[in-house]
């Protein structure tokens, strides 16, 4: 039976389902202290003292650190895009003299319980004198107060074309000014670190997220001046990453040099208002784009000025949100000129990082905004609009004559009119729309939105993965990508069973395994699926040939006529007689044997794939608002997606996480947003203020995949689904709303506020009412 | 996320709820669903010395009628009312307003009179007994026994007329007359959230008026409220799409809105505009 | 009247005496009381429902709950639902739907829905949308549990018959 392709259910759920999963807060480790950091209470401000002296009263407290016990430890680095100009922006891990948001960590409290260690925790008293914080994208032109690092980090430039030539040839040039609001990844389950050292091997042992285990070793290893193998980095299960774990946070220092130090194991679980403030956020970005189009309605060029909000700090990931966003903005069109410039400027906010979609979701609300008002301004309906500059089959592949990420972008394939029609088709969309009509006819609130968008995914350097069938004949697929419920570990035994010829449930895929291989990059833009599915593919390869290989000798039978099917080897056109099992098989082969292989190795093989170039998924979003019109309330009852994946490896799993990221990217456009007072205290600090949408509220999302346009960049075509789902639906809910409201342009920002739209309705109403 | 330490009492009955309150004043806080206090606590926004958990008291979880008031005791759950039965629509009215409040596992545990002690100025309880005149009924081990209005009872924001060492030990709410008409509206953010703004309205049918017209703002406001003028309105006149819509907005008028980080003053009285208006409608319904 | 507690309570069918102290919530005492750490949190505050378990046939959130009032009651986590061999018809139902993403939210999904169909076993789907909106989850279709609560409820059903 063939297994690619097939919406196998989820290999690997049973832990979950039986609650014997081990989550990072899971692990107790004997004579393990409790880690509780200090945080700011200020956004901005001069750290004159801390007294920890009433602290130590607490029964159990064990030490109290602050930035000079830890002056050993030099700022968090980059894992990405570092450059010497960025280092001023980088993180203490515990602050210096100066705080620069609320939740930054100021110091922290170890105890033998975790309830010593909160109670300590508070009665460490900060003295800080106040600074007036730089909270807004405008307010930071103004500078910060006695900082010596500009208030801009970085600037990106993007540019091909002649820019000025276009706009003078343009019949008009239509200009928007847009901006997203500050959202999180929030996943179910806040972060977390454990680390013990073994001081009979010498080794600081980590257990955590480790989406990134490869890069955090090293990075750990350099900070604490151990050699790599003096670290070791344990996968745990994790409860939903998006982006935001896994990067190296000030916190994971902290934990692994107190377990060198303290000489114990040391465990922090943070707690949701921590995460709330302190975790990575992202997306906050003001943005305005210009583009020009000719008489015939084409796109002739881009124009984009934005601003990223990085708040206190530059993460591990440098200025790739800002790259990101800048290289993203052409979208599916064809352009004669681009220029992007994108300014990564500092605030009194907690730091930005990645977050599912990353540069993506910016470059996509912006870039659809914008073709919205093509549409208005020209009078077109806005899918003609687009079709009329979409990049076609022919042009394909497309250089964009650009980079990312040190990556030059060739869009590899799309055929992005077509999956418009076939969603429309497939899910009557003109229904839906006359439907929308309809209700605007009777007076109701109603509109239908549509964004198009591409997808990154696939910029990795290498990846690396071992593949061994053992004496009972069960694989084993070893790789450093993680699996973070996304359904990695599934799709890596699907591929492997249909060309070993083994079936899934005998295949364990091992995942976030930096211990066991040495390289690998690990898990991030949609990269895994692609990157992990080639190397899997290559090893299962060579799985086979070393086991028909092995066969032929054994069987007598020349390789060509046999076949391998559920683990058993027999001659291809026998259904009945002999057949060799694979177990037999694996045992005859071990190492040393005399069936050994060429390589003497028995049944192990190794795939590695070197960076191939990045791969451009692309999807269409289109979402359906209901407005309340007394309350401002916008309902999204359902939303259709269709997206490219190339190759389909388990379509039930894409699915699910197009419809999982809709829900994502719908909350960000409706409900959840970080905001500060004016002071810059966060207001969003538990699950009460921060609106995850429930059951109620998820709109039934109707996903399309199609493999019209496998990638060329892997020999199995894949593309990536991992973002998919949330990067078009800001765009189309903004759409939505606008046509429900029928003022194009209206909404500029996300998260929608019921407020603004109420605004809007009340000057309509007192206008007609006059009038 | 874990509370400050606090010594744990568990009373076996009233009087000696009532007693360990008298000896440790506003350094106790009573425990009943803990629905409200417990996050309190985790946070360590509420760091009582003294947590007095009453879920061990005897016979404090049935209602009952007599005198023609519904008796409601400390530990009954909002999921109790789900089965409330009593004559006339007030059982109804009940099961209605308890299945907006939050999600099955708050309503397990979560009380009727722990709401009414905790005064969320959106809390349906609060709105509720606002509007049905309910009459609260605290005890304190030195002074004894007095009743309390609901208009008296809700001071501010999370503050009732109860004091230190008294304990809210029964609410009684006058059962209505089989005339009576109702319409709850609630409008949240999401299902099962604390409402943006509450309306309960209350009024007999007579022939083809409407008398005895109560109406009640919650969410909105420091404390829950009924609107005279907007009764006076309604009051003796035929219910039609267009008086209501005059009695929304009279209420949007009259209302003093409390401004949040979601909504501006203007936003507030639009709420109230809209769940006056879709209460009144309601009351039409069924 | 005391801050250390030793508390008797049937877990799982077993009795368990713990030392616990007065402030340690149900869920605090399950996970390093009782080494029972399926059950999970991921906000102490009730709103998202990781830590649901039943508390004498009720599905409640046990950051909500001190330990010391579980005292002669009998909780039951997610750990009760199988034998390690059979999967209980929620869990497989949940497994064939694609009901777990992450999986972190999955033992107080399962316990939520096991209390709500074990007070009320005929609710139709409007009302497991309902109880399933108690609990958040940020990687699964909620339509997906949705449909699986259904088809565990028939399959429930069967074995009842
Ligand atoms: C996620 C979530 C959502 C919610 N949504 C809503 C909602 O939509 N609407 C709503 O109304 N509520 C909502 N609530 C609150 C819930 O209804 C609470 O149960 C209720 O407010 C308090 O009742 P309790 O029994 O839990 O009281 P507790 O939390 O035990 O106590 C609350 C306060 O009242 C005091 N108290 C309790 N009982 C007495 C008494 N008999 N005498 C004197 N003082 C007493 C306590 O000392 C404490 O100060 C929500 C709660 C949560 C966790
Ligand atoms: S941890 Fe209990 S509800 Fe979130
Ligand atoms: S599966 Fe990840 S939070 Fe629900």
């Amino acid at each position: 039976m063939k297994h690619v392709g097939r919406s196998h259910p989820r290999l690997g759920d049973t832990p979950f389902l039986t609650g014997k999963a081990g989550f990072v807060g899971d692990i107790a480790l004997v004579d393990q202290l409790h880690m509780r950091v200090v945080r700011s209470p200020i956004a901005f401000g001069r750290l004159r003292g801390i007294d920890a002296a009433a602290a130590f009263a607490v029964p159990g407290l064990v030490a109290v650190w602050t930035a000079e016990d830890v002056a050993a430890l030099p700022p968090v680095g980059f894992r990405l895009a570092a450059a010497p100009t960025l280092e001023p922006y980088c993180q203490p891990v515990l602050a210096v003299d100066v705080v620069r948001y609320v939740g930054e960590p100021v110091a922290v409290v170890f105890a033998t319980t975790a309830t010593a260690a909160e109670d300590a925790a508070e009665l460490v008293a900060l003295d800080i004198d106040l600074l007036a914080p730089v909270l807004t994208l405008t307010g930071s032109s103004r500078g910060f107060e006695g900082e010596t690092r500009p208030a801009e980090a970085a600037t990106v430039r993007k540019a091909f074309g002649d820019l000025a030539g276009a706009m003078a040839r343009a019949d008009r040039v239509v200009e928007v000014s847009v901006g997203l609001d500050r959202d999180g990844a929030v996943p179910g389950e806040t972060r977390g670190v454990v680390a013990r050292w073994d001081g009979g091997r010498d080794v600081i042992e980590i257990w955590g997220d480790a989406r990134l285990a490869p890069a955090n070793r090293d990075a750990l290893a350099t900070m604490l001046g151990r050699p790599l193998a003096g670290v070791e980095i344990n996968a745990v299960a994790v409860g939903g990453d998006f982006g935001m774990r896994g990067e190296l946070y000030p916190e994971d220092v902290l934990v692994a040099y107190a377990a060198r130090t303290l000489e114990r194991p040391v465990r922090w679980i943070e707690d949701r208002r921590e995460h709330l403030i302190a975790a990575d956020q992202a997306r906050a970005m003001a943005a305005t784009a210009k583009a020009a189009v000719a008489a015939d309605g084409r796109l002739l060029a881009l124009d984009v000025e934005f601003a990223i909000d990085q708040g206190a700090y530059l993460r591990p990931t440098g200025t790739m949100v800002a790259d990101l966003t800048a290289a993203m903005l052409p979208g599916p069109y064809r352009l004669e000129a681009f220029r992007a410039v994108g300014r990564v400027r500092m605030t009194n906010r907690t730091p930005a990082g990645a977050y599912r979609g990353a540069g993506r979701v910016e470059a996509t609300f912006v870039r659809e905004r914008l073709m919205d008002a093509v549409a208005a301004a020209t009078g077109s309906p806005p899918l003609e609009v687009r079709r009329r500059s979409f990049l076609t089959p022919e042009e394909m592949p497309a250089d964009r004559h650009m980079t990312t990420l040190g990556v030059p972008m060739t869009i590899d394939s799309g055929r992005y009119q077509s999956l418009i029609d076939q969603l429309t088709k497939r899910f009557s969309l003109e229904l839906v729309h006359r439907r929308a009509i309809d209700r605007r006819a009777h007076g109701e609130l109603a509109g239908v939105g549509t964004a198009v968008f591409v997808e990154t995914s696939a910029a990795g350097k290498y990846e690396h993965v071992t593949l061994s069938v053992d004496p009972s004949g069960n694989l084993e697929l070893v790789t450093t990508a993680s699996e973070l419920g996304q359904g990695l570990s599934t799709l890596l035994a699907q591929i492997v069973a249909d060309i070993v010829g083994a079936d899934p449930e005998r295949i364990r895929v091992t995942h976030g395994a930096s211990t066991r291989l040495g390289d690998g990059v690990g898990t991030f833009l949609a990269r895994s699926s692609v990157m992990a599915g080639t190397a899997a593919q290559y090893a299962a390869e060579l799985m086979r040939d070393k086991i028909l290989a092995g066969a032929e000798a054994l069987l007598e039978v020349p390789r060509e006529r046999l076949t391998i099917h559920s683990g058993r080897i027999r001659e291809a056109d026998r259904h009945f007689g002999t057949a060799l099992e694979l177990a037999d098989l694996a045992r005859k082969m071990l190492p040393g044997g005399p069936l050994a292989g060429a390589d003497g190795r028995g049944l192990v093989t190794e795939g590695w794939v070197e960076g191939e170039g990045m791969t451009f998924p692309y999807g269409v979003a289109v979402a359906v608002a209901e407005i309340d019109a007394m309350t401002g309330l916008v309902r999204v009852p359902r939303v259709f997606i269709g997206y490219d994946v190339g190759n389909a490896i388990n379509p039930a799993l894409v699915e699910s996480q197009i419809a999982t990221g809709a829900v994502q990217g719908l909350s960000s456009a409706l409900f959840t947003s970080l905001d500060v007072s004016p002071a810059g205290e966060p207001l969003r600090v538990g699950l009460t203020d921060y609106l995850i949408p429930s059951a109620t509220e998820s709109p039934s999302v109707d996903v399309l995949i199609t493999e019209d346009a496998p990638s060329l960049t892997n020999p199995l075509g894949m593309k990536g689904a991992g973002t998919a789902g949330v990067t078009g639906i800001g765009a189309a809910v903004a759409a939505a709303i606008d046509e429900a409201l029928q003022v194009p342009g209206f909404t500029t920002h996300l998260p929608v506020r019921p407020v603004a739209i109420r605004n809007l309705l009340r000057k309509r109403s007192g206008k007609s009412e006059r009038g | 996320m874990r509370a400050a330490a606090f010594d744990y009492h568990a009373p076996s009955s009233l009087d000696e709820a009532v007693g360990l309150l008298a000896e440790h004043g506003d350094d106790a806080r009573v425990l009943a669903g803990g629905q409200s206090l417990v996050p309190a606590m985790n946070s360590r926004l509420a760091r009582p010395g003294h947590v007095i958990d009453i879920n061990r008291i005897a016979h404090a979880e049935r209602p009952h009628v007599s005198a023609g008031r519904l008796r409601i005791p400390p530990l009954m759950r909002h999921v109790d009312f789900d089965t409330l039965a009593v004559d006339g629509p007030l059982g109804p009215l009940m099961r209605d307003v308890t299945r907006h409040i939050s999600h099955l596992p708050i309503r397990l545990r979560g009380t009727f009179c722990g709401s009414v002690a905790n005064a969320d100025p959106a809390s349906e309880w609060c709105l509720a007994t606002t509007v049905l005149g309910a009459e609260m009924i605290a005890r304190s081990a030195r002074r004894g026994v007095r009743n309390v209005l609901a208009k008296a009872f809700y001071e501010s924001i999370m503050t009732t007329a109860l004091a230190d060492d008294e304990m809210l030990v029964e609410v009684q709410i006058p059962l209505l007359s089989p005339f009576v008409r109702y319409g709850f509206h609630k409008i949240a953010r999401r299902s099962g959230d604390y409402g943006l703004a509450l309306c309960l309205v209350v009024y007999e049918r007579d022939e083809d008026e409407m008398v005895k017209v109560r109406v009640g703002l919650g969410g909105v406001e420091a404390v829950p409220r009924r609107l005279g003028a907007v009764e006076e309105l309604l009051e003796r006149r035929q219910p039609s799409r267009r008086l209501f819509r005059e009695a929304a907005d009279l209420a949007a008028e009259i209302a003093d809105p409390l401004v949040t980080a979601d909504g501006d003053e203007a936003y507030q009285r639009d709420l109230t505009r809209a769940v006056v208006t879709r209460a009144l409608d309601r009351s039409l319904e069924g | 009247m005391s801050r250390n507690i030793r508390i008797t309570m049937e877990v799982n069918g077993e009795d368990r005496t713990i030392v616990v102290e007065a402030r340690t919530t149900l869920a605090d005492a399950l996970r390093e009381g009782c080494h029972l750490t399926g059950t999970k949190t991921g906000c102490e505050d009730g709103v998202c429902g990781a830590c649901t378990v039943l508390v004498d046939g009720e599905p409640i959130r046990s950051c909500l709950m001190f330990a010391v009032q579980a005292h002669g009651r009998a909780v039951r986590t997610v750990e009760s639902l199988s034998d390690g061999i059979t999967l209980h018809p929620l869990q497989v139902a949940f497994h064939e739907h694609h009901a777990v993403g992450c999986g972190y939210c999955t033992p107080g999904l399962l316990m939520l829905t096991l209390g709500a169909l074990e007070r009320s076993p005929e609710i139709d789907e409007d009302e497991i949308q309902r109880v399933v909106a108690a609990n958040s989850c940020r990687c699964t279709d909620a339509h997906a549990v949705v449909k699986a609560v259904r088809a565990a409820q028939t399959a429930m059903r069967a074995g009842r018959e």
